[in-house]
C-alpha cells in the first residue's frame, strides 16, 4: 500500500473524521433495520434481501464518499499542489479511486455480522453469499468510478454528490423495465446491458458471469479514465 | 509529453465496447450455488451423453417482448446455450420469431406453441399483442413442446425431462393406489400436480390390475383382500412400488389412534419387510399447533417426527439435498434377512425414540418422554429393498412408515417431504432419475425455530451492535492517532 500515499493520506482523512463514521453508522444501521424488519416473517437464511437492498444505499451512500475527492481539492486549490507531484495524473485517480473503494470496503466489512447470525441460526448458502458481496464489490466499484468522476467536474462538493447520485440513478435505472418499457426490444436489451442493475441480479443469485464482471470492471475504467481525461486538461 | 484528447476518450470507449462485445460471445459461468443451481445437473448431462441422435431445439420468441420478460429469455438462451455445449453436438438450437410471417406462426402453431397475449407499452400507448415464447425439442420423429416459458427457474428439468421422454418414446405412467373410501384427489392434489408435470398419473381402482411404470401404494393397512392381492401382484410384476402406511389407524382430527389387524401386513413378510403397529415419537420432532382455552400454541409434539440429514442415507439419490423429512404419526418397519435381497436403509429416528403400541392416546398432554433409559432406540423408518422372488422374479420395493407425510396439510410447510417422494418416483421411472435437478429447486433454507427473546437478541444485536462497533472502531482509531501525534510531537521537542 505504500506505493499509493494518495489514497492511504486520503483514507486516513476520511477516518479521522466524523463525517465518515456518521456516513457508517446510517449506512450499516438503516441496512440492517431494514434487512431485519421482515426477516423473521420470512424465516429464510438468506441475504438476498440485504443484497437487493444494496444499490439503492450506494447510489446515496457511494457519492457521499466520493464527492470530495477532487471537488475539495479543487475547491482549496490543492489540486494544483497534486498535480505537481511526480505522480502521472492516471495515477492520481487511480489513487482517488481506491481510497473511496476501500472506505467502501470498510463499511461492506461491517455487515458481515449478516452471514455471521445467519451460520448460527440455520444453514445459508456460503456461495450465494460470496458471490453476492463479490457482486456488491464490482457494483460499489462501478459507482465509486462513477462518483470520482461526478467530483471531479465541479468544485462544489454538493453539486459533485448530486451528480453522482444522478449518473449511479439513471445507470442502475436505465435496464429496469419500467425504463425500457415502450421501446423496441432490441433497444430495451442494449439498455439493459447498459443497466448497472441488470448485471447484478445474476451475482445476488449466487451465479458470477464473466460477461458481468467484464461489464463491471469496463464501467470503473470508463469513468476513471473519463475522470483522467478531465484532469489531464486542467495541467 | 501528448495531451489526451477527447479522440483518446472516444478510442477507449469504443476499445471498451469491443472487449464487452467480445466477452458476450466467450464466456464462462462460475455457480458458486451450493446446490450447483445454474449448472446443468450430472443428471442432465447423463441424458445428453446417452442421446444417439441430434435434437433440435426450436425456440419460438417474439422480437416483441415485454420488457419483464427481456432478462427471462436471456437466461432461457444461456441455458440452451450450456445444453448445446454439453451435448457434444447432438443439440442444435435454432430462434424463431413467428411473427415475421404467416408460414412461420404456423409452423409454431402445429408444434403445440400457442400465442399468449402480452401487454406492450408502445407509444405512450399500452398496447395488447400476441406473442410467442416456446421451446419445441424434436428427436428422431417425436416432438416434445413447451408451449410458453414463464420462468428460467425451472427449465433444467421442464426440458431434461421431456428429453428422457422423447429417447424413451413413451410417457410414463405413475399409479397411485389407496384404499376405497379414500379421496386420494383432495388428499394429495398437491403430489398428483408434481407428478403430472411430468408423468401420467392415474388412480388405480382398488379391485383392478392396470399397467403402470411405478406404483405408489398408500395406507395398505386398510386393504380389502382383493386389494392385497393387486398390490402383490404389481410387485411381483417388477412393477417399482413405494409403499407408504404406518401401523395404525388415527382417524382424520382426532387424537385418538388404534392399531390395524395384523393379517394387512404379514402377507409382505415374504418380501423381507413388516410395517410394525405402532407409533413411534422422538426427541427430535417438530412443533404442533394445539387449541388451548383462547388461543393456538404451538407445542414440540414428539409423533411429529423432524428426520434430519444426519439420520438419512446421503448415498441415496431420492435423498440428495434433502434438509429435512418430517413423518406425523409415523409406524417403524422391520427387516427380515434373505437370500437373494438387498435392503438399504433410507432413514431412521435419532437414538432418543420410543415408541406407543398400547396407548394410542396420541394428545401432546398425555405423551410424556419414558423415564428408563432402556425404552429409547433408533428406529427404521424408511428402507428400499430390491431382491429376487423365489421364482426367481426381481422386485423393487421402498417402504415408508406413514402416508400422511405427503398430505396436502403438510407439504405446504413441508415442501422436502414433497421433493423427496417425486425424487423417488423418478429415480425409478427414469432410471436414476433428476432428482439432483429437482432438489435445486428446494431452494427455502428455514432458519431454526426460535424463541420471542431470541429473536430479539438477533435483531438488536444486529441492529445497534453493528453501529456500536464502527463508533468503536472510530475511537480506537482516532485514540492511536492522537498518541502517534503526541509521540511525534515530542520527538520533535
Amino acid at each position: 500500500m505504500k506505493r499509493f500515499p494518495t489514497a492511504i493520506r486520503d483514507l486516513n482523512l476520511s477516518l479521522y473524521s466524523p463525517m465518515a463514521y456518521i456516513f457508517m453508522v446510517v449506512f450499516s444501521g438503516l441496512l440492517l433495520f431494514l434487512f431485519y424488519r421482515g426477516f423473521f416473517v420470512v424465516g429464510e437464511a438468506s441475504m438476498r434481501f440485504m443484497f437487493s437492498l444494496l444499490p439503492w444505499f450506494f447510489i446515496i451512500f457511494v457519492p457521499a464518499i466520493t464527492m470530495k475527492s477532487f471537488a475539495e481539492e479543487q475547491k482549496t486549490g490543492t489540486l494544483e499542489v497534486l498535480l505537481t507531484y511526480p505522480a502521472s495524473s492516471g495515477k492520481i485517480v487511480f489513487e482517488k479511486f481506491l481510497s473511496s473503494f476501500l472506505l467502501l470496503c470498510i463499511s461492506l466489512a461491517f455487515t458481515l455480522i449478516v452471514p455471521l447470525t445467519l451460520f448460527i441460526i440455520g444453514s445459508p448458502d456460503t456461495g450465494e453469499i460470496i458471490s453476492g458481496y463479490i457482486g456488491a464489490l464490482l457494483l460499489g466499484g462501478a459507482y465509486v468510478s462513477i462518483g470520482v468522476f461526478a467530483s471531479s467536474l465541479s468544485r462544489n462538493q454538493v453539486i459533485s454528490f448530486i451528480l453522482g447520485v444522478i449518473f449511479s440513478f439513471v445507470l442502475f435505472f436505465l435496464g429496469r423495465p419500467i425504463f425500457t418499457m415502450g421501446l423496441s426490444s432490441s433497444l430495451a436489451s442494449f439498455l439493459s446491458y447498459l443497466s448497472l442493475g441488470s448485471h447484478y441480479d445474476a451475482m445476488v443469485r449466487g451465479l458470477i458471469d464473466t460477461r458481468d464482471v467484464v461489464y463491471y470492471i469496463s464501467v470503473i475504467f470508463i469513468f476513471l479514465y473519463a475522470t483522467y481525461y478531465l484532469l489531464e486538461k486542467r495541467r | 509529453m501528448r495531451r489526451v484528447s477527447i479522440l483518446d476518450l472516444i478510442y477507449f470507449v469504443v476499445l471498451v465496447f469491443v472487449i464487452n462485445f467480445v466477452s458476450a460471445a466467450f464466456y464462462t459461468r462460475i455457480d458458486l450455488t451450493e446446490n450447483k443451481k445454474y449448472t446443468l445437473s450430472n443428471s442432465t448431462r447423463k441424458v445428453l451423453k446417452e442421446l444417439d441422435d441430434i435434437v433440435r431445439i426450436k425456440v419460438y420468441v417474439s422480437s416483441k417482448l415485454p420488457a419483464e420478460l427481456l432478462p427471462i429469455k436471456q437466461d432461457v438462451m444461456d441455458i440452451l446455450e450450456e445444453y448445446r455445449q454439453n451435448s457434444h453436438g447432438k443439440i442444435k438450437i435454432e430462434v424463431i420469431d413467428p411473427s415475421k410471417s404467416k408460414e412461420l406462426e404456423m409452423e409454431a402453431s402445429a408444434s403445440g406453441v400457442t400465442p399468449v397475449q402480452m401487454n406492450v407499452y408502445e407509444k405512450d400507448q399500452l398496447k395488447v399483442i400476441r406473442g410467442y415464447f416456446g421451446i419445441v425439442l424434436s428427436y428422431k420423429d417425436r416432438k416434445e413442446t413447451i408451449p410458453f416459458v414463464k420462468s428460467a427457474a425451472n427449465l433444467e428439468y421442464e426440458i431434461t425431462y421431456r428429453l428422457v421422454r422423447l429417447e424413451r418414446g413413451k410417457n410414463m405412467k405413475v399409479g397411485l393406489l389407496f384404499p376405497s373410501g379414500i379421496k386420494v384427489n383432495e388428499k394429495y392434489s398437491s403430489l398428483m400436480d408434481v407428478l403430472k408435470k411430468t408423468y401420467n398419473v392415474v388412480i388405480v381402482p382398488d379391485t383392478q390390475f392396470i399397467p403402470v411404470d411405478v406404483l405408489i401404494a398408500g395406507d395398505i393397512g386398510k386393504y380389502q383382500d382383493t386389494t392385497i392381492s393387486i398390490l402383490k401382484k404389481y410387485i411381483e410384476e417388477d412393477v417399482p412400488t413405494i409403499i407408504m402406511a404406518s401401523g395404525i389407524d388415527l382417524p382424520e382430527n382426532s387424537l385418538f389412534g388404534r392399531t390395524l389387524p395384523d393379517d394387512r401386513f404379514s402377507p409382505f413378510k415374504k418380501y423381507g419387510f413388516e410395517i410394525k403397529r405402532n407409533v413411534v415419537m422422538d426427541r427430535s420432532c417438530e412443533l404442533a399447533p394445539f387449541k388451548a382455552q383462547f388461543f393456538v400454541v404451538e407445542r414440540p409434539y414428539y409423533p411429529w417426527l423432524r428426520i434430519l440429514p444426519q439420520n438419512m442415507n446421503k448415498d441415496f439419490k431420492s435423498l440428495k439435498g434433502i434438509k429435512m423429512l418430517m413423518l406425523p404419526w409415523a409406524s417403524s418397519v422391520d427387516t427380515f434377512k434373505k437370500d437373494n435381497v438387498k435392503f438399504t436403509p433410507l432413514f431412521t429416528t435419532t437414538e432418543y425414540a420410543w415408541e406407543d403400541t398400547l396407548g394410542m392416546i396420541l394428545s401432546p398432554d398425555y405423551i410424556t418422554i419414558p423415564k428408563d433409559k432402556n425404552s429409547f432406540k433408533r428406529f427404521l423408518l424408511g428402507v428400499n429393498i430390491e431382491g429376487k422372488l423365489d421364482n426367481d422374479k426381481n422386485f423393487r420395493i421402498t417402504v415408508i412408515g406413514n402416508s400422511r407425510f405427503v398430505e396436502d396439510r403438510f407439504v405446504g410447510v413441508y415442501t422436502s417431504n414433497l421433493v423427496f417422494l417425486a425424487n423417488l418416483v423418478d429415480y425409478y421411472a427414469l432410471g436414476g432419475g433428476l432428482s439432483d435437478i429437482r432438489i435445486k429447486q428446494d431452494l427455502i433454507r428455514p432458519i431454526k425455530p426460535l424463541s420471542d427473546r431470541q429473536r430479539l437478541l438477533v435483531r438488536y444485536t444486529n441492529i445497534l451492535g453493528v453501529p456500536l462497533i464502527i463508533v468503536l472502531f472510530g475511537i480506537v482509531y482516532n485514540i492511536r492517532r492522537k498518541r502517534r501525534l503526541l509521540r511525534v510531537k515530542e520527538e520533535l521537542r
